[in-house]
C-alpha cells in the first residue's frame, strides 16, 4: 500500500494557523500601535477594552503555528528559528510587556497609568517590527548547508527586512484603525477614519516597494511571476489587490462601519497569497521544500489525530468569543 | 550522586553537545540570557507590587463588582441563584433555626 502523503494537509494547517495569527493578532497589535496617538485617555480606555476580551485568544495561533512547524516540519524549524533567534526573542519580550499592560493598566494609579500606556504601545510596536524583520528574513532566504543554518545571528537585519518591518507596521496599524471604525463610535471613530486614510497610503507605498523588490531577490521568484503564461495567469493578484485598496478607501469615505475592516482583511489575504505564490513549494525559502522538511509520515499522521480534534475546538471558541463581544464598545463597560 | 539526564539531551540517543545550534555563538546566548533576566527582574517585582496592593485593599463589595459585558448590565438574581445551589433540606433547616 502507498503511504499517505500528509504534507499537503500539514501545509494547509500551518498556513491557516500563521494566517489566522497575522489577521487576528494583527489588528490588536495595530490598536496598540495607534494607542499613544489616541485623542484622549477615555479613548484609550475604549481602545484597550475593544481588544481586551480577545487578544490572548488571538495569540493562540502563534503557539499553534510554532508547534506545527516544530512537529510537522522539524527541519524547517531547525533552520529558520536559529536564523531569526533575536527577532523572535525580542518579539516575545515585547509581547510580555504588552500582555501585562492589559492587566495592570486598569489597576495602576492615575499617575502611573502612562507607564502602562507606554508598555502597551511600545510592546505592540516592537513585537510588530520584530515580526516584520522575521518576514523579511524569511522572504530573502537563509544561508543553508545541508541541514543547518550557516549564517550569522544578524543576517535578518537588511534593507529589505527593514522595509518589510515598516510595511507590517503600516499594515497592522491599518487593521487596528479599521477595527476601531467597526467597534467604536463618535469622536474616536472619526479619529480612526482619519488614521485609516493615511495608513492606507503608507501600506500602498511600502507594500508596493516590497512587491517590486521581491522578484529581484531570487531568480526563481522572477520566473514564477514574469514567465509566460504565469504573467497572464497571475496578473489578477496585483489587480485585485489594488482594487481592494481602492474599495477600502471608498468604504471609509462612505462612512461604512464593517467594510473597511473586512476589506483590509481581504487585502492581507491577497498579500499572503502573493507570498505563497512566490515561495511555493519551499518552506525554507529558496533551499528546502515542504516535502524535504517534513517529519516522517507516521509522525505527521500521529500529530494529525490530535490536531484535527483541536482545530475545530479553537475555531469554535474563537468564533463564539467574537460573537459574545460583538457590537460597539462603550465607555464604562469593561471586561476587567 | 546520580548525574541526572546529562550528558544526554535525548536519553541514550543524542548528546547535548551534538544538539547545540551551530550558528549560535556563546555571546548570543549570553545576551539573550541577560535579556530574559532583565525582563524577569522588571516584571516580577512590579506584578508583586500590584498584587500586594490588591491584597491590602481587600475584597470588593458587591456593588463595586463590574458587570463584565453589556449583556450582563442588568443585575443578576444573585440570591435566588445562590439559594438554588443549596440542597433544599439544608435551606429549610437554616430557616427553621431560631
Amino acid at each position: 500500500m502507498m503511504p499517505l502523503d500528509f504534507v499537503p494537509l500539514w501545509t494547509l494547517i500551518l498556513g491557516f494557523g500563521v494566517f489566522m495569527y497575522v489577521l487576528m493578532d494583527g489588528f490588536d497589535l495595530g490598536v496598540g500601535i495607534l494607542f499613544r496617538r489616541a485623542p484622549s485617555d477615555a479613548a484609550r480606555d475604549i481602545m484597550m477594552n475593544s481588544v481586551a476580551p480577545i487578544w490572548d485568544g488571538n495569540e493562540t495561533w502563534l503557539v499553534l503555528g510554532g508547534v506545527a512547524l516544530l512537529a510537522a516540519f522539524p527541519l524547517a524549524f531547525a533552520i529558520i528559528l536559529p536564523a531569526v533567534y533575536f527577532p523572535i526573542l525580542i518579539m516575545l519580550m515585547a509581547l510580555i510587556f504588552r500582555g501585562i499592560a492589559f492587566e495592570l493598566r486598569f489597576k495602576a494609579s492615575p499617575q502611573s497609568r502612562h507607564r502602562w500606556d507606554a508598555a502597551f504601545h511600545y510592546g505592540s510596536l516592537v513585537a510588530t517590527l520584530a515580526q516584520g524583520f522575521v518576514l523579511g528574513a524569511f522572504v530573502q532566504g537563509f544561508r543553508v548547508d545541508g541541514r543547518f543554518f550557516t549564517g550569522s545571528s544578524f543576517d535578518w537585519l537588511t534593507m529589505f527586512s527593514t522595509l518589510t518591518a515598516i510595511s507590517l507596521m503600516f499594515g497592522y496599524a491599518l487593521l487596528g484603525a479599521t477595527w476601531l471604525i467597526m467597534k467604536t463610535e463618535g469622536v474616536l471613530q472619526d479619529w480612526a477614519r482619519t488614521q485609516a486614510r493615511w495608513l492606507m497610503g503608507g501600506v500602498l507605498v511600502s507594500i508596493g516597494i516590497v512587491s517590486l523588490w521581491t522578484p529581484f531577490l531570487e531568480p526563481r521568484i522572477w520566473v514564477r511571476w514574469f514567465s509566460w503564461p504565469n504573467i497572464a495567469l497571475l496578473s489578477p493578484v496585483p489587480i485585485v489587490t489594488l482594487w481592494l485598496a481602492l474599495w477600502v478607501w471608498r468604504s471609509i469615505d462612505r462612512r461604512a462601519e464593517f467594510l473597511p475592516f473586512l476589506g483590509t482583511l481581504a487585502l492581507f489575504t491577497m498579500g499572503y497569497v502573493g507570498l505563497a505564490i512566490s515561495l511555493w513549494p519551499n518552506i525554507v525559502p529558496h533551499s528546502v521544500s515542504l516535502w524535504d522538511a517534513a517529519a516522517a509520515p507516521r509522525s505527521q499522521a500521529f500529530l494529525l489525530v490530535g490536531t484535527l480534534f483541536l482545530l475545530p475546538v479553537i475555531v469554535g471558541y474563537t468564533a463564539w468569543s467574537y460573537w459574545v463581544f460583538r457590537g460597539k464598545v462603550r465607555a464604562g463597560v469593561s471586561y476587567h | 550522586m546520580r548525574p541526572g539526564r546529562q550528558p544526554w539531551v535525548i536519553y541514550g540517543l543524542m548528546r547535548t553537545k551534538d544538539a547545540v545550534t551551530p550558528s549560535l555563538g556563546g555571546s548570543d546566548v549570553l545576551v539573550s540570557l541577560i535579556i530574559y533576566m532583565l525582563v524577569y527582574l522588571v516584571v516580577y517585582p512590579v506584578t508583586l507590587y500590584y498584587m500586594i496592593g490588591l491584597v491590602r485593599a481587600g475584597p470588593e463589595t458587591e456593588e463595586e463588582v463590574d458587570r463584565p459585558i453589556e449583556g450582563l448590565q442588568r443585575p443578576l438574581p444573585a440570591r435566588a441563584a445562590a439559594g438554588a445551589g443549596v440542597p433544599s433540606g439544608t435551606a429549610i433547616a437554616a430557616e427553621q433555626r431560631p
